[in-house]
């Protein structure tokens, strides 16, 4: 393989006249493991400045605490406020519409429930019209126990028989 | 620019300005306090920011001369650590691969840290962060053609002590 190009690269590399673009083209040709070994010598050097760009973050949240600690007793704080109340807003909101789409369910619940229960005591009604009208077609009054009740109790109230009853509207 | 929040725009370069600062003052706890300082600093001047278009290159420049000034009060120290560093302390055990390559490591950040600071501040914002001649300059407030000089003289000092080293093998 001919290492011509890096090579070359290299000697501008240490004349201080490579671009960033050409330093990473280095880095990344030395970070491979099979590096010509009359180049060996210099990737160390591009090993090391790999490495210390990926250095673990020594400063934690305690340094953080630390500078704001003391730019609170300078009485400097930063105007964390800002933020803070961006965050609370939507923070706050956040259980509102929480409730407000568990108020709409229960509202939807209710509402559906309460259809049904209007369904369930409207349908049998509908059924017995039905019904009723079926056996006044059928005109087999005496066979059918609920026209008998009926029958009778409008000869309770008109103390009258009437055997031919015109079919409900 | 816009305003400079703290929590947004200054406290993630803390990384950053540690980085750098440790790189001048050899000293990871220096270093941390510099940082502090740094974001303090930086803080306190935001108001007269407005024209900064570069916030994390003048971060850099503050921590820089924060942390020159702390090296300064600590010569004497780097001086031991100069004395002290010679050549490999052990090389008695035969390593493997991957060992060899952990403590050539090794030796290339002792070497970089007996480097001139104009040197080492150089190679770490551009051979380890990849910011720009322009950028470089910038935050270490000289001439771009000065900081292609001074990377030019520290990687090929680099590459001196480390084949020095190699030859004591």
């Amino acid at each position: 393989m001919n290492y011509q190009y890096i090579e070359q690269l290299i000697e501008r590399y240490f004349a201080a006249e490579t671009s960033v673009a050409e330093e990473r083209i280095l880095r990344a040709f030395f970070a491979e493991s099979n590096v010509p070994s009359h180049l060996q010598q210099y990737a160390s050097i591009f090993r090391f400045a790999a490495e210390e760009a990926e250095a673990p973050k020594v400063l934690g949240a305690d340094f953080d605490e630390k500078v704001l600690a003391r730019l609170r007793a300078k009485g400097d704080m930063p105007e964390m406020h800002v933020r803070a109340i961006k965050m609370t807003i939507g923070a706050r909101l956040r259980p509102l519409w929480r409730a407000a789409a568990a108020v709409a369910l229960l509202v939807a619940v209710v509402g559906t429930a309460e259809e049904a229960i209007d369904k369930t005591t409207s349908v049998p009604m509908d059924l017995q019209a039905i019904e009723a009208t079926q056996s006044v077609d059928s005109t087999d009054a005496a066979h059918n126990p609920y026209r008998q009740v009926q029958e009778g109790l409008k000869m309770a109230v008109t103390n009258d028989s009437l055997p031919q009853e015109s079919p409900r509207p | 620019m816009k305003e400079i929040d703290f929590l947004n725009d200054l406290l993630p370069l803390k990384h950053k300005l540690y980085c750098l600062a440790q790189r001048i003052t050899l000293d990871s706890l220096e270093a941390e306090d510099v940082v502090e300082d740094t974001l303090v600093r930086v803080w306190e001047r935001r108001k007269t920011l407005t024209e900064v278009d570069n916030l994390e290159v003048y971060c850099l420049t503050i921590c820089r001369n924060l942390a020159l000034d702390r090296a300064e009060r600590k010569d004497a120290q780097h001086a031991t650590i100069d004395a002290n560093f010679d050549a490999p302390a052990d090389t008695t055990a035969l390593p493997d691969a991957q060992l060899e390559a952990d403590e050539r490591l090794v030796w290339v950040r002792r070497s970089f840290e007996t480097l001139p600071e104009k040197q080492r501040t150089a190679l770490q914002l551009r051979d380890i962060e990849g910011h720009s001649y322009q950028e470089v300059a910038t935050a270490m407030d000289i001439s771009e053609s000065d900081v292609k000089v001074t990377l030019h003289r520290a990687r090929q000092a680099l590459k001196d002590k480390l084949s020095h080293l190699r030859s004591h093998l």
